[in-house]
Parts: C-alpha cells; structure tokens; sequence
C-alpha cells in the first residue's frame, strides 16, 4: 500500500519457495526482489504472508540463493502489466518486460495480472463465424468469435503449425482482421521462433504481441506468463477495439509449475497430483474470453495442451475440457499417414458452431453438410477396422463406397496444406464432393431440397 | 459492539485474523482497506479464519477485518423481481453502472435500490401483529403483488401504520411494540441465506404443479413444493455386460474387473471412459489385434441380446452392439445384435481358447438361439485409439438439460421462478441472461421477467460465491412462497456447487470422503431438497405457499454412481431423463418415458380427479401401459419384424406410435401444442385410449388391422394436440368421439 521500499532477509528456502521475514510488511501476492551478492536480481511474489513471515515463490527460480548472500526489498505493488496500443508488435518475456531491445511500455494504465471478472450481464453471446481457411475447421467444428476452443495434441504433432495457420488465416464476415497474442509457456524457442517467422510472413507481425516463457526459462514463471497475456489481450480487444486471438502454448507447462508450487507447499493434492483447485485456477483463465456488449473488440482463446502420453483423461485436458466450448484433438495415426491437419473429427468438437453458421449466418446447407459427413465418417470407421480384419474382399459392395468416402474425405476435404487459405465456399464446395462419394440415399442428415441443389452439382 | 480484528495470515482465499473474539460462525465480516466480503468458517479462540469471497492479492497482515454482526443474508424487498444477481446478491447491472464491464474486488453497490419509490398500499388493522403476518402491498409488476411482511422474528402491537402513497425501502412504513421496545418496519427485511424461513407446517404435496409440457404433466408430475432432478443427456454405446471377458496383458478378467481398477476417468459425449494400462488382444464382436492403451466405457442399458452358438459360445450384448457376421452372399458384414438370427454366421476365431487370439484364423460359428434379457444392466465397452468407433456413427448432440430446464420456468404455472445459474460458462449463462429476457409467460402474455429473479454465478467467480447462490436464490424463493405464492427453484447446476463445496473443503485441509467430496455432501443436499415444500405460513393468518425445487445435476458422462448424482437422486422425488437420442430424433421435449420417474403420481390422483377429470390417472395408466408393452415389444420387433406379431400386439405398436407423436412430443413452435392444460392433456389422451379400447374390441372380434389402420380418425389423433384448446376442448372431443364412433361402425368384424 504504502509503496515505500522497505529491506529484509532470506529465513529459509525450500524447493522453489523462499521463506522471508516481513514483520507485517508484505501483501498477499505483493512482489519482492531477491538481490545476490554478485547483483543478480530476482522476482518473487507472496503465496502466503503472515505477521512475521512470508512464503515467496521465486519465478527465476531459487538455484544460488543463499541465506547469507542475498538480502530482499519489497516492491511493495502485486505483479502488473502497462497497457496500451503500443503493446502491438513487441515481444516481451513470460514475466513481461521487453526483450526486443525496446524501451518497456509506457502504459495508460497498470493492471493487475490476475484480472477482473467480466460481469456475466455484459457479455454477448458469441454468434459469429470466424473463417479459418481451414475446411475441417470451417466445416465441422467452426469457430465463433468470443469461443475458447482447445487443441488437444501430443508429441510430434503439428499443433504449432495448425495454430499458426489459424492465426494467419482468420478472418471475420466484417472482413477484419485479429490481432493476435501469443503466449509461450514453457515451449522450445524453435516454436516460438516459429510462431514468430509465420506472424512475420503473414505481415501480423505488427498486430502481434508475443509472450514468451521458453522452455529454458524457469519453470514458476509460467505461472503468471498466461495471464500478463490475458492481461495484454483483454486490453486490446475491450480498450482498443482489436478482435484478438490468443494463442496459449503448452497449458499442461502451465499446470505442472502449478503442481510444482502446490506440492512445495505440501498442499492435499488431488488427481495425479495436481492441486484440487486446478478447475478453478483454469477457469479464472478461460474465461478471460468472450464479447461484451457495446464494446466492438473480442477475445477468442486457442489454448494448446498436450497430452503426456497422448491420454485425454490427463487432469489438465479433462478439466479444460469442462471449461472450454469444445476441443480439436489431433491425431497421431492421420499425421502418420501423411495428413494435414491431423484431426480427429470425431473426438473433436465445437459446442457454439450451432449458434455461428447455416441459414442467415454462413450457409443453409452448412450445418446439415457438417452433420453428414460426421455421421458418414463415423460409418466409414467402422468398416475400416473391420477391412483391416478380414481384408477389402471380405466387406460387403456398399460398404465398400464409405472406404472411398473416407479415403476422399482424409486426402481432399481435410488434406490442405499449411499455406492453403481456402474460403468457405471452396470447403462447402469440398464437402459435397466428398459426400458425392456415396449414394444419395445414403445422405439421411440432408434435406432433400439441398440434396437436389448440391449433390454432384460441384 | 462491532468487532474489529486485524489480520495475521493470508494464504490464497483464506484469511485469519485475530482479536477476533465474540465472532459468530458464519458471521460475514469486512476484510482489509478493500472491504472484501468474507465469512467466519472456523473460530480458534480469539482467532477467526475467514473465507474471503474475492481474490486476496495485496491484501497484508495488520489490515483490519470488521465482523458485519449477521450472517450472509438477502435483502427483501420490491425491486427484486427482474433482477440479475451475482452470488451475493448484488446486481449485475448496477455493478456494470457503476464499473463498467468489469465486476471489481470490493465493488460495494446496494443489493435492493434504496432510493427508488414504490407505491404501497397498507391493508393491516393496527392491534396486535406477528412475523409474517401482511401489512399491505405494492404492485411490483404487472404479475407480482409484493407482499410487505412483518419479518419472521417481528411480533407485538403495530401502533402505526402509513397510508397510501410513495414511499423509498428506507422509510419507516409502520411501527411495532413490544415490552416498550419499539421496531420500525420498512418496505424490505433482511434474512440469513443459510437459514430456512420459517413457516407454519408442511403439508402434503398434492397438487399438481402445471407445466404444459404432456410428458411431464401426465407421466411424470411435479407437484406444487416437490423436488426433481434433470441430469444431462448420455448415450449408450455398444456394450457388453460386466461378466464379459477380455484378454488384458495376456490375462484373462472380467471387463467389469478391469473397468474399477481402471485409471482416471474422463466423461466424453456419450458416457464415462476409464484409460486401462497395457494392452488388449481380444474383445468380443470386433477386432482381434493386440491394442495400446484401450479406453474403457461403462453405460447403462435397458435391454440386453443373449446370442448362443453351435459351437457353445454366449454373447450377451446391448442390441446395438455389432456383431460381424458372414452374409449369404460373401464376404463379412456387421450387423447389430438385435438383428441377429439363429442360422446365422458369426465370425470367431478358429481357436476355441483364448491362447493367442490375435495369431488365430478366423472361423464361423452358427447361431443356434438369440434372446431378449429385460432389465437394467451396467454395460462396458472398450475402444482403442484409431478404431474410432466408440461414437456410435451418430454425431455427437449437443444437449444440456438447461434446454428443458428454459421450458419449464417459461411454462410452470408458478408466481414466481428464481433461476439460479451456478458455475456455469460464461457464454452459456450469457446465453441463458439473453433468452430469457424474451420469453413470454403464457398465462398472462407478459415478459417472463415480470415473475423472475435470476442469479449469475459463472465458474470463474469465486467459488465461495458460488456455494452461496444457491442459498441466496432459495431463500428469495421461500419469501415468495411466504406470500403465499408457489414459486419454483431452478438450480443449474447442483454439480457445480457440489464442486464448490469440494473445493472450500480443500482449502480447509478437510478429510475428504468419497472422490474428495467432503463428508457432509449428502447432508447438504439434503438440506438444500428439504427446503422445498408445500406450506401453511406463520403469521396470525396463515396463506398457503409451495416452493418447488429442480436441481439440475450433471452426472460426468452419465455416470449416475458418482457421489452428487447418487446422493441426489435418494433425496428428489422426481427424476427426468433428458435422452440425446430422443433429441437426435427431432423428439421434444426428449425426456426418456421409460427412464424417467415421479414419485408423485400416487399423490396428485386426488388432486387430478377432483380438478381435472375423475378418470384421469386410470387413462394415465393405460396410455403408460401402451408404451411399456411397445418398450417390451421393440427388441422382439428388431429380431422378427412387426409382421410376426399377432394382430392385437400390431395395434399395440399402432397405439403408441399414436402416443409418442400424437401426445409425447410437443411442439415448441406451434401456437396451440406449444402449452397444454390439464384438461386438454386428459381429453386428447382419453381419445387416445378410447380409440383403442374400440380397436381391440373389433380385433377381437376379427376385424382387420389394416382397416383399422385405415380409419381416417386416426389422424385426427395425431392432430389433436394442434386443435384442442382448452376453451373448445370438450366440444372437440364429443365430435371427434362422434366421428371414431362412426367411423367404427363401418368396421367390419368378420
């Protein structure tokens, strides 16, 4: 509160905590900086205080302190983040401050890391159809303005290059363009080079602000790294009016350090080890997203979770999945085989699509194409685990056509290649090609009216 | 005195303090310079440790923590109907006034608007008064008569009371003595949220509480001061019975073995999964390759297929299931197993052991028997990652019980609907904040607003909130009810704040119980069911009041076992079952008929017969019955076709098809199916049932079903539920029983 420096001493260190003594002077959260000997300095926060003491979490980690070779000043502020336009373009560390050699922000207004909560009778129901250029996104599990839609993924899979595709791709019905905030949390810096060079040929680069915890950087610092993001985002989509993206890679980072702090702190752990406050903590984060009303910016989050193991029952995609509106999973067996994006459409899903396309939004047919080829493929998956039984002689002739279906559908619907933009229309146009595959009557998720408009017309 | 403490210890949500003697539990108290709301939640001496309802971040040791004197309470008072709350009653459009769009920590606005001016309307005599007992009124809306009460804990001698005029919620109204102690009363009143108001006595709960809806009025009633659960929609996938074995790393076990020694479980669209280590060499029915990592589901099902074999194998699978079967014509195909026939092919393994199956050949196996089980098996299934098949070929639906949970506050015959949104997501609750403003309430033709509280409680809110909303929306339900009003509660979700609950016990380093569920969990439920009720109110002139409870619950992935689900359902009376496929179907509203429960059918056939009509739970009977023998029938359908059956089972399957489509789906859009009364639910439905009972008089005499199914009555049947309403519904149906009579005759009975 008082904001005037004040000094005190290393009590004890555990593990990645600090033990300080405070006599009273430190606020929950409030920061300190830890100063060795040699002038090194590092940033902590409050994760419990008391009347004389306070357990800090050193972001930087706590390798090197000694009792004897640092003293620590008191900040006397929480962790903050200056906003304002000129965030656009700059690149700053998973704590915030810039690392691109420019001067920090001289910000309208400091926030609070942690945000407020937007007040549920002021948001907006998120209706509109974003373009993805993607046709199995576009297709079958649209994203709307405003949703928080997950990528569920695993090792080797190319997750970054989807993200990156969408963000450069997307475009809204208004013909706007997002601005897009990426946060590393604890990804190798080839990824976030990556990310970089895509935003830099797709010329966003300038509509960008990236955050970025690298794998090499301390583990706690991933902590707040999502959140001074969030922070960044919410400004730009409610202050300045940008439609913004975000773009949050790897979550489940996130989640460890959590875990890390949790267990330090020898706090009852629940599933896996994982905090029992975990659906919490990610949601205060999720639901930094949305539409308000009268304000003309929104907030769309793509988190990226991998799945160690590929095991989607992993605490962290379970809950996330109770938070978010859906979630794209890719798929190690379609990547293998050659295919781009390598999502399984019938482990994904996109809970608001029914409120962004068919009549009036996007078009009629949209919704039913989508319902369609879900069902088709499905059928298709089936006769293939059985042709790899008993062999392509042994099925039936009529279930023979869904094996050129869903052979159709993997190499020309959902195939495309990182670079290819195509617009609705074409994915559209795409989709009844593909169900041009089977036999009308096989087509029971479409009107027959569409059907006479669409079927083998392409 | 107030108490006034300072705080030692912050750690994340909770906060200690000290010189904090004479604190209640529960007390709410103020917390640091910000003035964040918080709650005594244990006392160790002078110490209090306090739950604080906002984020704590800067808050220091030495700020002052300031005891409030009462526990969590709600204002009472006109300006409630409408509003939009948070958790702790304050509301979200003032907050969004005064903070724009953003709710800060400590935002301190008025719960109830103090300054506004209400028109009140004294109708008590002065004399002696006592809590509850009504003093006048305002006419808060065009559908709401605000009572003024004297507060429950009021009584003694009203000395004065105002006249007629405008008055704010801060002017004194009237005056009450007791033993020289004078009480001025206001407009509004104050009452603890933990705290059930008190009434008089409970009463049983006999009359039935109208929604329109025909599935739910008719088959499975609510009653004015009941409790009832919707829980979510799930599926059923293709199963097998928990005997079933399967070869897991080499070994044989039973699937229903390995399903509770399985790993974390994950709920996905259509029910419950379970990751299992190791590998998978065999499952019945499907693939025979070693398999990583296999997923595990368990559902429920209703009907189980006992297929045996010449070879001396049993399957006993859901009908659904697909077996692999070699055709007449060549090659393999797969089929359901409600399809299967004896003489039919299976594809087996050669080998009759389970050695090495996946290095078997394959061989046939012909079926000798197939049997329909009747009852309610737990069923498992396993799938493999890059089989994919685990969704069933159907898309997935997207249903969540708010869809009927809309319908009913919309259509319920009630005075009152306090909905309470609880650890929602924020674009669903904005969804349900945009919709409602819209509805109309059919009985008036008024904003549904005009007879509703709403409270927004979003899961990124703080979770002590959230525990409380439900709490704060009950007891704004049962000062309605006090009124003598009936009022209905909708709680969505109750799983949520069970999570809640979870997790403040977490924080407070509790022994957790069963999956970290604290172990009071049931007796909260409990308590929180309890507080429904059909009552006789205190005060000098007791009114009748209900208040009805439904709770929806969402079971993760339709596991009904898991701790809120089960110990819900031992305390509601009701149970609707939202079914995804109904919904798939295009059947609204898609509650399962054969799942579903009510308890109070029994209680509400007094009710039905002295206001309704005397027959209506023996023709409630007997349309249920229909729909029991087609349940019965369906299996033995799918195995031999509907030709097989004997004439009065074909009008048996004729009947309910009439019923399911003619009487069970309901139509959201049309003017006149979109509501039913009572009466016109009898009398479409009685025709229904009359219809039959003529039909199988002629049956029985010979007649054929086609000419019965001939009779152009029969669409009449199906189209009464566009044209009954309930001003013509009894001249409606003496000319359609005219015509079904008629039309009868000319039915020749051989």
């Amino acid at each position: 509160m008082s904001g005037s420096l004040r000094f005190s001493r290393v009590k004890q260190i555990a593990g990645p905590l600090l033990i300080v003594e405070t006599n009273g002077m430190l606020g929950y959260e409030e920061l300190v900086e830890v100063e060795m000997d040699n002038g090194e300095r590092r940033l902590g926060r409050a994760l419990e205080v008391t009347d004389t003491m306070a357990v800090m979490e050193i972001f930087e980690g706590t390798e090197g302190i000694s009792i004897n070779n640092s003293k620590v000043k008191f900040l006397g502020r929480p962790l903050e983040f200056a906003v304002s336009n000129e965030l656009l373009g700059r690149i700053f560390d998973g704590l915030g401050r810039p690392m691109d050699g420019m001067p920090p922000i001289l910000g309208k207004a400091t926030k609070n890391i942690n945000g407020d909560i937007i007040n549920p009778y002021v948001r907006d129901y998120p209706d509109q159809f974003i373009q993805t250029g993607i046709s199995v996104m576009d297709g079958m599990l649209s994203l709307v303005r405003g949703q928080k839609l997950p990528i569920f993924s695993g090792a080797g899979l190319p997750h970054d290059v989807l993200a990156a595709q969408i963000a450069k791709q997307s475009t809204l019905s208004t013909g706007e363009d997002f601005a897009v905030v990426f946060a590393a949390v604890g990804v190798a810096n080839s990824v976030a080079m990556y990310y970089r060079k895509q935003l830099q040929i797709s010329g966003q680069l300038k509509r960008s602000v990236l955050f970025l915890n690298l794998a090499e950087d301390p583990a706690i610092e991933r902590i707040v790294t999502p959140r001074i993001a969030l922070t960044a985002a919410e400004h730009l989509a409610f202050e300045e009016g940008y439609h913004v993206l975000v773009i949050m890679a790897d979550m489940t980072n996130y989640a460890e350090a959590l875990r890390e702090i949790s267990i330090a702190r020898e706090e009852v752990p629940s599933r896996r080890g994982y905090p029992g406050y975990l659906y919490t903590d990610l949601a205060t984060m999720y639901e930094r997203c949305g539409k308000i009303k009268g304000k003309k910016g929104s907030l769309t989050q793509l988190p990226i979770l991998s799945m160690p193991g590929d095991d989607i029952t992993h605490p962290v995609p379970d809950l996330t999945g109770y938070i978010t509106e859906g979630q794209i999973v890719l798929d190690k067996g379609l990547s293998g085989r050659g295919i781009y994006p390598p999502v399984n459409v019938l482990m994904s899903l996109s809970r608001l699509m029914k409120d962004g396309v068919g009549p009036g939004k996007t078009r009629d047919d949209h919704k039913s194409v989508s319902d369609q080829l879900y069902q088709s493929y499905s059928r298709a998956s089936e006769i293939r685990s059985l042709v790899e039984i008993v062999g392509k002689g042994g099925v039936q002739e009529a279930d023979l056509k869904y094996l050129d279906f869903a052979e159709h559908f993997e190499q020309e619907f959902m195939k495309q290649g990182p670079d290819e933009n195509r617009d609705l229309e074409r994915t559209l146009q795409l989709a009844w090609k593909t169900l041009y595959q089977l036999p009308e009557s096989e087509l029971n998720r479409i009107s027959p009216e569409l059907i006479k408009q669409h079927y083998g017309v392409a | 005195m107030t108490i006034k403490g300072r705080i030692t210890d912050v750690k994340s949500s909770v906060v200690k303090a000290t010189g904090m003697t004479g604190i209640k539990m529960n007390e709410v108290v103020k917390v640091g310079e910000l003035g964040l709301i918080g709650e005594a939640i244990r006392i160790e001496g002078d110490n209090a440790y306090i739950q604080v309802y906002e984020f704590t971040t800067d808050i220091k040791p030495g700020e002052p923590v300031i005891g409030m004197g009462s526990p969590l309470s709600v204002e009472l008072g006109p300006g409630m109907v409408g509003q939009i709350y948070d958790g702790m009653q304050r509301p979200l459009p003032t907050i969004s006034k005064v903070a724009g769009s953003f709710i800060p920590r400590g935002v301190s606005v008025t719960r109830l608007d103090k300054k506004a001016k209400w028109k009140f309307m004294p109708t008590a005599k002065l004399g002696d008064v006592m809590g509850d007992d009504v003093l006048g009124y305002v006419d808060e809306t065009q559908l709401v008569r605000h009572y003024i009460m004297v507060p429950p804990n009021v009584r003694g001698r009203l000395t004065d009371l105002t006249k007629e005029g405008e008055y704010t919620l801060k002017d004194e109204i009237a005056t009450v003595e007791m033993d020289g102690v004078r009480t001025p009363l206001h407009l509004y009143q104050e009452w603890p949220v933990w705290t059930p108001r008190p009434f008089k006595e409970k009463m049983e709960t006999k009359e039935l509480l109208v929604v329109g809806q025909r599935v739910i009025d008719t088959f499975f009633p609510l009653a004015k001061g009941g409790t009832a659960a919707v829980p979510g929609g799930f599926g059923t996938g293709k199963c097998v019975l928990p005997e079933t074995r399967i070869l897991l790393n080499g070994e044989l076990k039973e699937i229903g073995e390995v399903w509770r020694r399985g790993g974390a479980i994950r709920a996905l669209q259509d029910g419950l999964y379970r990751r299992i280590d190791g590998t998978v060499s065999s499952f019945v029915g499907t693939g025979f390759s070693d398999e990583n990592s296999p997923l595990i589901y368990k559902g429920e099902s209703r009907f189980m297929v006992e297929i045996n074999t010449a070879q001396g194998r049993r399957l006993v699978v859901t009908p659904n299931h697909g077996i692999y079967l070699y055709p007449t014509n060549g090659g393999i195909t797969t089929r359901p197993a409600a399809l299967i026939r004896p003489g039919d092919l299976l594809v087996e393994p050669l080998a009759r052991r389970f050695s090495s199956p996946s290095a078997s050949k394959l061989g046939h196996d012909k079926v000798t028997d197939v049997r329909v089980l009747n009852g309610t098996y737990d069923v498992y299934d396993l799938v493999v990652p890059g089989a994919q098949n685990f969704l069933g070929g159907e898309a997935p639906t997207i249903y969540h019980n708010t869809v009927l949970l809309h319908q009913i506050a919309s259509w319920a015959k009630s005075s009152m609907v306090i909905y309470v949104g609880c650890g929602e997501r924020g674009n669903e609750m904005t969804d349900i904040l945009m919709t409602f403003p819209n509805l109309k309430d059919p009985y008036s033709d008024r904003p549904l607003m005009e007879k509703t509280v709403l409270i927004a409680n979003i899961s990124n809110m703080p979770v002590m909130a959230r525990q409380a909303s439900i709490y704060a929306g009950t007891t704004i339900a049962e000062y309605f009810r006090d009124m003598g009003y009936d009022t209905l509660l909708l709680a969505d979700s109750t799983s949520r704040w069970a999570e809640a609950l979870r997790e403040i016990s977490g924080r407070l380093e509790e022994m957790p119980a069963e999956e970290g569920y604290p172990s009071y969990l049931a007796s909260r439920l409990a308590a929180f069911y309890e507080r429904a009720g059909n009552v006789k109110t205190s005060g000098s002139q007791p009114r009748n009041g209900s208040l009805t409870i439904m709770g929806a619950v969402s079971p993760q992935g339709g596991d009904f076992t898991e701790p809120v689900t089960s110990n819900t359902l031992r305390f509601v009376k009701a149970f609707l079952l939202l079914d995804p496929d109904l919904a798939y179907s295009r059947h609204y509203p898609a509650v399962n008929w054969i799942s579903s429960y009510s308890g109070y059918t029994q209680d509400l056939s007094e009710w039905l017969a002295a206001n309704v009509n005397e027959n209506f739970s023996r023709i409630r009977d007997e349309a249920y019955a229909l729909l029991q023998k087609e349940n019965a029938l369906k299996d033995i359908v799918r195995l031999l076709g509907s030709e097989m059956l004997p004439n009065d089972e074909k009008l048996v399957l004729d009947m309910a098809r009439v019923i399911r489509q003619g009487y069970l789906q309901q139509s959201a859009y049309d003017k006149v199916d979109r509501f039913s009364s009572p009466k016109v639910q009898y009398y479409i439905l009685s025709a229904i049932v009359e219809f039959y009972s003529m039909a199988r008089k002629k049956i029985e005499a010979g007649a054929r079903i086609e000419d019965i199914r001939g009779l152009p009555v029969m669409g009449d049947l199906m189209y009464a539920k566009n044209k009954f309403t309930n001003d013509s519904v009894e001249g409606d149906y003496t000319q359609l029983m005219d015509r079904m009579k008629k039309q009868f005759e000319g039915v020749k009975s051989n």
